[in-house]
């Protein structure tokens, strides 16, 4: 049975042809162009919604690289502080060894070591008052003020400040104050502000066992400040991992959203070739189609 | 048998190939009318008469003009065109809607994103007076990024609705025509006539309804199509019951304030909205009740639920003024609908950005606060289904879905939509290769009707020059 066909059918058809091969073409040409496979989750819903999570991933964790690195600047400044620290205390430490070991020694040799301590104790208050970014190292959440007077009366508190270096993760990036100068709640922990104002004392007074007190308290605060170094580095090492991890979640993310969003430019390219020659032929043929109708000769 | 007979014959030779001429060029001249059956004229010998009792042919004449239709593929074509008019109108609006809502989505996101992030700088750096004025500016930008998002998703639904009342005057228009094409046929009939153009006209406008609405055609012993549509009689006979639309209470799936249709058949309207099940009209309607209408749903829940979980928690925190539960955005009690088109911040916060409280303490150090907001962006505090279901998508996760599932019900409808119409186009294409015009074929018959019509008017001359001759004898 022939198949019949009417002529509105032959364009029509030739318009359909024509017409699903230039879409094809544009599709391709878009996916050339923008180097793009999906740009629109009705392309791949169930894809599209896992790229878009880890595009929304990646920037939250972006966020948090960037305070985490604040927290490594911070945790640094804590750890400059402590060495700073552990040199002042140890300065002080071989003066009053220099004070102590001395049975003959003068009051007045004492005054010429006084000054020094001193200096020395102004130089601790300094540093455990030391600040980054506005914040004192060993303030708790008391960030208004310094957190030690001259005298080295403590007016901070023991506020954990928390940073948060991975999603769900979060560590204290300040030491305690109350732990590390204070000596509480550890075994064997020393005052070390009371320490200093007993070598003083000692030292004004010329009370040689005053000094010689002091000794076992000072090399107690030098072990102190090295376990909040410790802390600090166990801090930075956490913050690094998180970092590191960072970097390769980062990578593997891209990685993902890349084959899930990017399309194949070798494939595009062939595509788009192979669709330009469909749209050139479907032209051709349908303008031959059209043409080379027997009318015009059957009504000559 | 007379000469008179033969000029007779030639003459009626002459008539019936001329009338064939112009329905074959009636049929040229249609070719590309949309709807247009070609049509066929019909030719019978007239009866012979007898002559010496011999019968003698008394030539030809046209029994009548018949238009080319298959009254079965009319109504496949019906039945097929309610579901297209509904899957492309979904197909049309969703894709559009989709742009839009991935452009939103997307700035929405990102303003979520650095609302938070924000905060999260604030949290690792309390002291620095300045990054509470970002994060009074973020979340204005927050707030910005909900009202668009809710302005578009409104657009979308108020469109909608425009394109309804449209559809609605479409139907009333052409439901119109075909009542009075009922009578204009009846009486055409009655007066002997072949109405085939009428008839074409009916038969196209009837395939072009059921796009709009589904539509069930009867027809009555008098050739009078009855049309039931949403399960009202819009058109019997010369009857003809209007349409309106009208915006009404919530109902089910549609919103408060959209359009509901009603027909006029008795005195009071009836509302027939739930009854329109296919065609452009519900596919509208669907659009607008189960895809804009849900995501507006979702995108109010994420607004309240950010707004709760934030305020909630800003309450319990004390500014560095020493003042406690202060709300970081405006109150929206437990209204959740709206609540994107309401999203802002509290007026406090705007006034004053130092008002943000970042700790549980007024100690300017104290970033637990701070850092609590910040991580309401982990908590899973949403629902995974756009209407309910298990609590456990974050707010990006449930804004990636909003956007995600109005991709799954563009690709679904278009899928859909792309399946309907192969079967139309088939059906066209059927409809076309038997009732569609073929110029070669006409062309072959005004050939064939024109060597006759020469042949006739040969013949009329033979009888001529025969009566020239007979009376040439008188002289």
């Amino acid at each position: 049975m022939t198949t019949r066909v009417s002529t509105a059918q032959i364009f029509t058809n030739a318009q359909n042809h024509i017409s699903k091969a230039r879409e094809k073409e544009s599709i391709s040409a878009a996916k050339a162009a923008t180097q793009k496979e999906i740009t629109r989750p009705s392309q791949n819903p169930a894809e599209w919604t896992v790229a878009a999570n880890l595009k929304d991933d990646l920037n939250i964790r972006e966020g948090i690289a960037k305070n985490a690195k604040f927290a490594t600047s911070f945790l640094t400044a804590t750890e400059n502080t402590l060495a700073q620290l552990q040199e002042l205390v140890g300065r002080t430490h071989e003066l009053a060894v220099e004070a102590s070991g001395s049975g003959t020694v003068s009051p007045e040799q004492f005054y010429h070591i006084l000054p020094e301590v001193e200096g020395l104790f102004q130089n601790v208050i300094q540093a455990v008052n030391t600040e980054f970014a506005h914040r004192p190292v060993f303030g708790g959440y008391q960030s208004h003020q310094k957190p030690f007077d001259t005298e080295g009366s403590f007016s901070g508190d023991n506020g954990k400040i928390e940073v948060e270096i991975d999603r769900n993760l979060k560590i204290p990036v300040n030491l305690s104050a109350s732990q590390i100068i204070f000596g509480e709640g550890l075994q064997r922990g020393v005052n070390v502000i009371d320490t200093y104002r007993g070598l003083l004392t000692g030292l004004k007074e010329g009370n040689i066992q005053g000094v010689r007190d002091s000794l076992e308290g000072l090399l107690g605060a030098i072990d102190q400040f090295s376990l909040g170094r410790t802390q600090v580095a166990g801090s930075m090492t956490e913050i690094q991992r998180a970092l590191d991890s960072y970097e390769v979640n980062q990578e593997q993310s891209q990685k993902v959203i890349s084959e899930l969003e990017e399309a194949d430019p070798v494939k595009v390219f062939s595509d788009l070739v192979r669709d330009q020659t469909v749209l050139r032929a479907a032209i051709e043929t349908n303008r031959k189609v059209i043409n080379e109708s027997p009318i015009d000769t059957l009504l000559k | 048998m007379a000469v008179n007979d033969i000029l007779d014959v030639g003459q009626r030779g002459l008539q019936a190939q001329r009338q064939a001429l112009t329905t074959t060029s009636s049929n040229i001249a249609n070719a590309n009318t949309p709807g247009y059956s070609r049509q066929k004229t019909q030719l019978v010998n007239q009866p012979p008469h007898l002559v010496h009792g011999l019968p003698i042919g008394s030539g030809v004449e046209v029994k009548k003009v018949v238009r080319v239709h298959d009254e079965f593929v009319q109504k496949q074509l019906i039945d097929e065109k309610q579901s297209l008019g509904s899957l492309q109108v979904k197909a049309e609006m969703l894709s559009r809607f989709e742009a839009l809502t991935t452009q939103e989505g997307s700035n929405l996101g990102d303003s979520i994103n650095r609302f938070f992030n924000d905060f999260r700088d604030l949290a690792t750096n309390v002291e620095n007076p300045s990054l509470k004025n970002v994060v009074r500016g973020s979340a204005e930008s927050l707030a910005r990024s909900f009202h668009k998002m809710n302005q578009s998703l409104e657009m979308g639904r108020r469109e909608l609705d425009l394109r309804v009342e449209d559809v609605v005057k479409h139907i009333n228009t052409e439901g119109r025509e075909i009542a009075d094409l009922n009578n204009t046929i009846v009486q055409a009939e009655s007066r002997g006539e072949v109405p085939n153009e009428l008839m074409d006209r009916r038969d196209l406008l009837i395939r072009d309804l059921a796009e709009k609405i589904d539509l069930q055609v009867t027809e009555d012993q008098r050739g009078q199509k009855t049309l039931v549509a949403g399960n009202a009689v819009i058109v019997q006979g010369g009857d003809h019951f209007e349409m309106s639309v009208r915006r009404s209470a919530a109902e089910g799936e549609k919103a408060a304030g959209s359009m509901s249709v009603f027909i006029h058949s008795s005195g009071t309207p009836r509302e027939i909205t739930r009854s329109v099940k296919d065609g452009e009209l519900a596919g509208l309607m669907q659009a607008r009740d189960r895809v804009i209408n849900p995501a507006m749903k979702h995108l109010d829940q994420i607004a309240f639920q950010v707004t709760q979980k934030v305020n909630e928690l800003h309450a319990e925190g004390i500014g560095l003024d020493g003042i406690d539960n202060r709300k970081f955005f405006k109150d929206l009690g437990d209204d959740v609908e709206h609540a994107s088109f309401h999203f802002d911040l509290d007026p406090d916060i705007k006034e004053n950005h130092e008002k943000i409280a970042t700790g549980f303490s007024s100690s300017t150090g104290d970033n637990r606060l701070a850092q609590a907001i910040a991580d309401i962006q982990n908590e899973k505090m949403l629902p995974a289904g756009q209407l309910g279901g298990e609590v456990n998508l974050t707010v990006n996760e449930s804004l990636n879905n909003l956007v995600s599932q109005v991709g799954i019900n563009t690709q679904q409808e278009t899928q859909m939509f792309d399946h309907q119409k192969a079967i139309v186009d088939q059906l066209e294409n059927y409809r076309q290769s038997y009732a569609g015009v073929n110029l070669e074929e006409e062309a072959v018959d005004m050939i064939k009707y024109q060597t006759v019509f020469n042949a006739s008017a040969k013949a009329m001359k033979v009888g001529e020059d025969l009566l020239d001759t007979i009376l040439s004898l008188k002289d």
